[in-house]
């Protein structure tokens, strides 16, 4: 999967420069020049799941203020699943409920979903 | 070779094809071409333009077809909505089509199985239900119809079967903003449009999330301010969200807190002489609540009166009742009482679903006309709506149980007779007597008919209800026991509300069909069908016109005109009669298009004037009124009732309120009083509960849980609740509990450290979740103008599953 996204930035050319230091440390980014406050970059993930969670990590990062989605090209993914066999059969009342308890060390990232499966 | 290898030349060129696009949309420049994913001859990508499937906000997108399939998705530059930029739900909107579970077949349920059938099979169940009893049918449809599925199920429903049971989902999420519009203005839907976010100096965000729900907004606001504007953002809420990290302040309430809010910032504005005088004078008038007869015009109050009215809310008596300092409420009233700054208010959910939605509409539309913030660009009060059409299709198409197309009403004689004569029917035709909102409409589908349920029959299109609907344990699972009643669901995955149907119904989605849509700023966008629906699936209006027909050909006299001709006769360019019932002959023409044209007849009584579709073909959407220039364009309208933008405002005028209720082009300013919500904590259930959405999630998920990595980050709802409360009860993270309410119980595991950081006595629960449907917990009392449900405010108390 190929993505093309736009990261805005606090318009302070001190943390322009961190933004993009960072993200050239991410091997799955390649950057285009800084318009402004905003940051163009292509990001090539093997699958939705990794390219959205770079995006997110995109989003984390100090004075981002925002990551807008420009282009997706996905013609080799086909990972739509029917609801119940990707979100997991962990109900609470199949027997198979192992729902595991979020973390409590707020070092994590709290705005991800605690319940979200470990191995994904 | 190994594929790698193979694909690494034009993998290289899709990069710098995808960076020079970025950098493209970065520059907000609009002259690059679209990638293209293969550089050989005739093996090239098509690309063309439609609004995202997914909220209200009505981004473009541009869809890449290759060989059948959709295999990318770009932000449409030339959108002004979105400026070529998506939020992350474009990863995924090309992805929903493609679920392994699509229904590609009718089925019909036997003896508790579900077997399939022929589309001619299921024409004729659905036919012999109508016919057993056509009063007792009902159609519940949606925001995500397109217009013209919409407008053919209007038609077939009350022209054709003279029976206005019909209503939409969008009475459960936008219905308060349709009456707080119609009560202050005379007219639906708001003044303003998305180019106040490019102006405000103020964002108001009333019980509203748009950095999640309507990201692609909010980042207009959010985007000046990195550039260094100086723009005040205020967040008025129950709970903190994304939205509130970006506010500069926060004002946290209690449920109904936003009426008092909104009362003590008009009596600041009184007391202060810090209203506009002149605005007021020339251009409102002031009502109240009629107790003796309630109904949605109220009575004309004396500004005095008004002034009386709203004197008891002092900042401390607001603060008693919302929760919210008094100082904090100060500074909003004191930002609306500077005339230089441009004020502009946000709402969705927060104040639609409450049982004084219609008020708290009313009281926040008339703190910016007391105030005069109203009329510049910047300066409006403004609702957003959940779902792509609901503007379009609901408010519009008028596919609500009371209404009729263009803003007409079933009750009145002269609308009655406006649509018999654009539909050519008989004069006396339409029923006068209005449907069963959704709440009523489900409440006697699931009530024996014995005991007076006279609903037999339901046909659900594009929603789901069976997850959607308060207290479901009320209004929908009793059902399964009532062998005498009929559900028919049109869908395009499984659903909560399949698994008790009794005729499923496979149904083409997004670009697997023709479609326009209206947006939450008065914006018609049109697509054409670009990829085919799998196996059998068919678009839903021709689901509609086909049950028609098969009708007709019973003859059933509703479904002919007065001619005698099929109700949804359509013609070729010869003017030759084309079978559009049959499925091979649907596309032999654009049925949308001549659906479009007739309704368009109806759109200008209320001056929300649509231009011909071929207009729409060409463009990213405009927005109404749309009107002819004498060169023979087609212009669109960024500002209701301001001269210079609003071509029905007269010269000389200002500001016209062209469709006063009160006949002299002056709006309402309203006071209504603080009210408690229907259902508050108390000993035996000690908190409230409120239920949205979340990032991940559109809606039911149906579409959105299809998609693994969506799916994994937030795979199933949980129970968010402030740490202290969880620790007086010995809950931890992670652990399920019980949630009870006096109409059901659910178990949800815990999360104390989420992202709505609820405060203490407050839980919060996402509604995505079929496994865990929080809706068999929350309250089905609703507004008494606009009939929709609080989804935000139910007593709860949460009991710990001992291991």
């Amino acid at each position: 999967m190929i993505t093309s996204l736009v990261v805005t930035v606090n318009a302070d050319s001190r943390a322009i420069s961190h933004v993009r230091c960072a993200i050239s440390e991410h091997p799955d980014f390649e950057l285009g020049d800084t318009v402004q406050n905003r940051i163009p970059v292509v990001l090539e993930a093997p699958d939705s799941a990794s390219a959205e969670s770079a995006t997110r990590w995109l989003s984390s990062l100090p004075d981002v203020v925002q990551v807008d989605v420009v282009f997706v090209a996905f013609d080799e993914v086909d990972d739509a699943r029917p609801a119940n066999e990707v979100t997991d059969n962990r109900t609470p009342d199949d027997g198979t409920n192992s729902i595991e308890p979020g973390s409590d060390d707020q070092t994590n990232d709290n705005t991800s979903n605690p319940f979200a499966t470990r191995n994904s | 070779m190994n594929r790698e290898t193979t694909n690494r030349p034009r993998r290289e060129f899709i990069k710098a094809s995808a960076l020079a696009m970025a950098t493209a949309a970065a520059g907000g420049r609009s002259t690059l071409a679209l990638p293209v994913l293969n550089r050989e001859p005739g093996d090239a990508v098509s690309w063309a333009k439609a609004p995202c499937r997914f909220c209200g906000t009505g981004c473009h997108v541009q869809v890449g077809v290759q060989d059948g399939k959709v295999v990318a998705i770009a932000g449409d530059k030339n959108a002004e909505v979105n400026k070529g930029l998506l939020c992350v739900k474009g990863y995924h909107v090309g992805g929903i089509l493609y679920g392994k579970d699509r229904l590609t077949q009718p089925m019909l349920k036997r003896n508790g199985k579900f077997e399939p059938i022929s589309w001619a099979a299921a024409l004729d169940v659905i036919a012999d239900r109508i016919e057993m009893e056509p009063s007792g049918f009902a159609v519940y449809g949606s925001g995500q119809w397109t217009i013209p599925e919409g407008y053919a199920a209007q038609k077939f429903m009350k022209g054709g079967l003279a029976n206005n049971h019909i209503d939409p989902n969008a009475r459960l999420c936008m219905a308060s903003a349709v009456t707080g519009f119609l009560a202050t203005y005379g007219v639906d839907e708001p003044a303003g449009c998305y180019d106040d976010l490019d102006q405000c100096d103020v964002l108001i965000t009333w019980g509203n999330n748009p950095a999640e729900m309507h990201p692609v907004l909010f980042s207009r606001v959010v985007d000046r301010r990195s550039r260094g504007e100086d723009i005040l953002m205020i967040d008025i809420s129950t709970r903190r969200t994304r939205t509130t990290e970006q506010c500069q302040h926060f004002l946290q309430m209690k449920g109904h807190g936003d009426l008092a809010i909104a009362n003590a910032v008009a009596r600041y504005l009184i007391k202060n002489k810090a209203y506009n005088p002149t605005f007021v004078e020339k251009y409102c008038n002031f009502k109240a609540p009629d107790p003796d007869n309630p109904n949605l015009h109220g009575k004309p109050i004396s500004f005095d009166e008004y002034c009386r009215m709203v004197e008891p809310y002092t900042p401390e008596y607001a603060a008693e009742k919302s929760g919210v300092p008094a100082d904090q409420i100060q500074l909003l009233a004191e930002l609306f009482a500077n005339p230089d700054l441009k004020i502009t208010s946000l709402w969705c959910m927060g104040m639609n679903q409450h049982t004084r939605g219609t008020a708290i509409n009313c009281l926040v539309h008339g703190i910016h006309l007391l105030s005069g913030h109203f009329g510049r660009p910047g300066d409006a009060p403004t609702s957003l709506t959940g779902q792509p059409s609901a503007c379009g299709t609901v408010r519009e198409v008028g596919t609500l149980a009371h209404a009729l197309p263009g803003g007409r009403l079933v009750v009145n004689e002269e609308h009655r007779q406006h649509a018999e004569t654009f539909w050519n029917l008989p004069s006396g035709r339409l029923n006068p007597k209005p449907g069963y909102h959704t709440v009523k409409m489900w409440e006697q589908f699931c009530t024996p008919t014995e005991q007076g349920g006279d609903i037999h029959t339901i046909w659900v299109q594009v929603t789901n209800p069976g997850q959607t609907l308060p207290n479901l344990n009320k209004l929908f699972g009793p059902k399964k026991n009532l062998k005498d009643k009929f559900l028919i669901v049109s869908d395009v995955y499984p659903t909560a509300t399949t698994q008790l149907a009794d005729l499923i119904l496979p149904s083409a989605m997004w670009v697997e069909k023709n479609g326009v849509f209206g947006n939450s700023e008065r914006r018609t966008q049109q697509w054409f069908k670009m990829v085919e629906p799998p196996g059998e699936a068919r678009d839903d209006a021709w689901q509609t016109i086909a049950v028609a027909r098969r009708l007709f050909e019973r003859g059933f006299e509703g479904m002919k005109d007065k001619d005698g001709q099929f109700l949804f006769r359509m013609t070729d360019d010869e003017g030759n009669e084309v079978p559009v019932w049959q499925w091979e002959k649907y596309y032999s023409i654009n049925v949308d298009r001549a659906l479009f044209e007739e309704y368009r007849q109806f759109t200008r009584y209320k001056h929300k004037d649509l231009a011909p579709y071929d207009e729409y073909v060409k463009a990213r959407g405009m927005r109404w009124p749309v009107v002819q220039r004498p060169d023979g364009s087609w212009k669109e309208t960024r500002f209701r009732f301001v001269e210079g933008y609003d071509p029905y405002v007269e010269k000389g005028r200002g500001i016209q309120f062209y469709h006063s209720s009160t006949k002299d082009d002056r709006a309402q300013i309203w006071f209504h009083p603080w009210e408690p919500p229907a259902e508050l904590p108390d000993e035996e259930f000690p908190f409230n509960l409120c239920t949205g959405r979340v990032l991940e999630h559109w809606h039911t998920g149906t579409m959105t849980r299809r998609v693994p990595q969506l799916s994994r980050a937030v795979p199933v709802a949980y129970l968010e609740m402030n740490p202290e409360d969880a620790a007086e009860l010995g809950v931890q993270n992670g652990e399920v509990v019980r949630v009870e309410s006096r109409r059901g119980a659910i178990e949800l595991p815990v999360w104390t450290n989420g992202r709505g950081y609820p405060p203490r006595g407050e839980v919060f629960v996402p509604f995505f979740d079929e496994n865990r449907l929080i809706n068999q917990v929350t309250l089905d009392a609703i507004d008494p103008f606009s009939k929709q449900p609080d989804y935000k405010k139910a007593a709860v108390r949460i009991v710990r599953i001992e291991p």
